[in-house]
């Protein structure tokens, strides 16, 4: 990465428990102090003063009924006159917001960068409602589609395109996401009682548990990582691929014109996400890595997202992805452990939080601190997140000081 | 007084100067085609997606297609435009006959027949009140044998 001024290192990391609730007694502020607070005491010698830069993410303001935060953040942590810039990417917020971090570090123009992703959706009067103004409305919104009914119609697709023909790949990866919530203490599935994984076997396993919360992390120049953590994991890529929002165009139409990524053939690509695996060749060439080098992942599981997105990540074959998931690859013994933190389905879904969540998650097992769901010898996460019906495409490379790149000599 | 439920309090509520703006996509399926490349597009656009080019003329788009995607929801999610309360919710896509895909419901049609390779025809539907109480309609989708 020589083009860059500085390698970024992730030296803190915080979230707030169970993001499947509502968290009524706090306000967004709370989630948000909470979580970036636990960031920069996780990165140690770090006061918040050190802060001189911020990036926060949340689904939108129409979900929050808030706007313009960067300047009552800064306020709120006690980092003012830093600046904070605010991202609304749907629920691929929290990456977005990792990314712009990794470019203010990268640049060399800040040298401490809070990360946050928040949302806080209870107290929003009719939120269902509101969640469904962050598309493009015109001509979704407005005849009452939602993003899931985008999400359900691609997944549908996908299953159909692919030939399978009953719910057990559902079954399986639910099962499994819940299998990793109950070993994560933040999980908000944790200490529930596992379901039985017959009974998961339905289109309906595969949904998002909503809730309200916060994550953050602190970056800072790979030079200075040994300052505040004895266990630096270092960003080595990261990539954003925005598309249109217009669910009828991920199906028979993907509008990416010019731009389709080369030596992909259109109609092999039918069933995927197009702008995801954009996403992953940018980030897989910044971090210098192959699909092979990945130890664990976590993506964005939404009905059958998670199939085509283990596919497009390029650890299972195109259609393959289902079935790597019936096969237990996805656990954590299995050929590649996929959502170690419990996913959307287990650990719970806040949509602002959700990429940067990941990402936290990827930091505690390049770490080696995540206990009973450790990976053995995890070396290299990803973490892929979607926002809105796959309109923007986030994906991230994390590695750890073990990690050595196949090519170099 | 109309069949559907009384609104309740929308954050969103759309103007109706909004909903006047898009009548023509909303009633005759009109898009845009490029004067330069040729391509067409729906919803309508201003910059053409595969040449970028500024110079576009509106383009109707055949009322005929064939469902390429359909979903059934059986799950009442709260109040929708368009929907409301009603179940099932049923969202499809719909590739019209020049090729273009279009998100649309399928209305007046028993479930089982909302397939993939079923051909399709548009109507005009009520959907819902804008913010001076006028309604708006747009199109749905019926299949046709």
């Amino acid at each position: 990465m020589s083009e860059f001024k500085h390698k970024v290192a992730i030296v803190g990391i915080g979230s707030t428990a169970r993001p499947g609730n509502i968290h009524p007694t706090k306000t967004w502020k709370d989630l948000v102090a909470d979580a970036a607070y636990e960031a920069i005491e996780d990165a140690k010698g770090m006061s918040p003063r050190d802060i001189d830069g911020a990036v926060i993410a949340y689904h939108g303001e129409g979900v929050n009924e808030q706007g313009g935060i960067g300047g009552s953040v800064a306020d709120l942590l006690g980092i003012a006159p830093a600046p904070v810039f605010p991202h609304c990417m749907n629920c691929a917020g929290g990456a977005v917001a990792l990314n712009t971090g990794w470019d203010m570090v990268a640049s060399g123009k800040y040298k401490r960068v809070l990360v946050m992703g928040f949302d806080k959706e209870g107290d929003n009067i009719n939120y269902t409602e509101n969640i469904n103004i962050s598309f493009d409305t015109e001509y979704d919104y407005v005849f009452g589609f939602r993003h899931r009914d985008g999400f359900e119609l691609m997944s549908n697709y996908y299953m159909q395109h692919y030939g399978y023909t009953d719910y057990k790949a559902y079954g399986a990866h639910s099962w499994q996401c819940h299998w990793y919530g109950r070993r994560n203490p933040k999980a908000t599935t944790y200490g529930k009682p596992m379901p039985a994984r017959e009974s998961l076997e339905h289109p309906g396993s595969c949904y998002s548990i909503m809730g309200e919360g916060c994550a953050a992390a602190v970056l800072v120049p790979a030079e200075d990582a040994r300052l505040y953590t004895d266990k630096p994991v270092y960003l080595d890529g990261i990539a954003l691929a925005t598309t249109s929002h217009y669910i009828a165009h991920r199906i028979g139409e993907p509008p990416m014109g010019p731009a389709f990524p080369a030596g992909l053939v259109r109609e092999e690509t039918y069933g995927q996400s197009v702008a995801l695996i954009a996403a992953a060749r940018k980030a897989y060439e910044m971090a210098r890595i192959t699909a092979k080098d990945i130890d664990l992942a976590q993506v964005y599981d939404l009905c059958a997202g998670a199939f085509w997105q283990v596919e497009d990540l390029g650890i299972a074959e195109f259609g393959k992805g289902a079935q790597f998931f019936i096969d237990g690859g996805a656990a954590v013994d299995g050929r590649c452990p996929i959502n170690t933190y419990g996913g959307n389905i287990a650990y719970g879904h806040a949509s602002g939080a959700d990429g940067l969540n990941q990402v936290v998650e990827n930091v505690i097992q390049l770490r080696g601190d995540a206990g009973e769901r450790q990976v053995k010898d995890a070396k290299c996460a990803v973490a892929s997140c979607v926002g809105s019906a796959y309109a923007h495409l986030t994906v991230a490379v994390l590695t750890n000081g073990k990690f050595q790149r196949g090519e170099e000599v | 007084m109309s069949e559907f439920q009384e609104q309740i309090y929308r954050h969103t509520t759309a103007s109706a100067t909004r909903s006047w703006r898009e009548r023509r996509g909303r009633y005759l399926l009109e898009g845009t085609r490029c004067k330069k490349c040729g391509a067409i597009h729906f919803p309508r656009r201003t910059v053409c997606s595969t040449c970028n080019s500024r110079e576009l003329e509106p383009c109707r788009h055949p009322a005929t297609g064939v469902i390429l995607e359909a979903n059934i929801c059986w799950q009442a999610t709260g109040v929708h435009f368009g929907y409301g309360e009603n179940i099932p919710r049923i969202s499809t896509v719909i590739q019209l006959d020049d090729g273009v895909c279009v998100l649309a419901e399928v209305t007046e049609t028993p479930v089982e027949q909302i397939v993939p390779g079923a051909r399709v025809e548009m109507v005009l539907r009520k959907l819902h009140r804008e913010g001076n109480s006028t309604w708006m309609y747009g199109y749905k989708f019926v299949v046709v044998s």
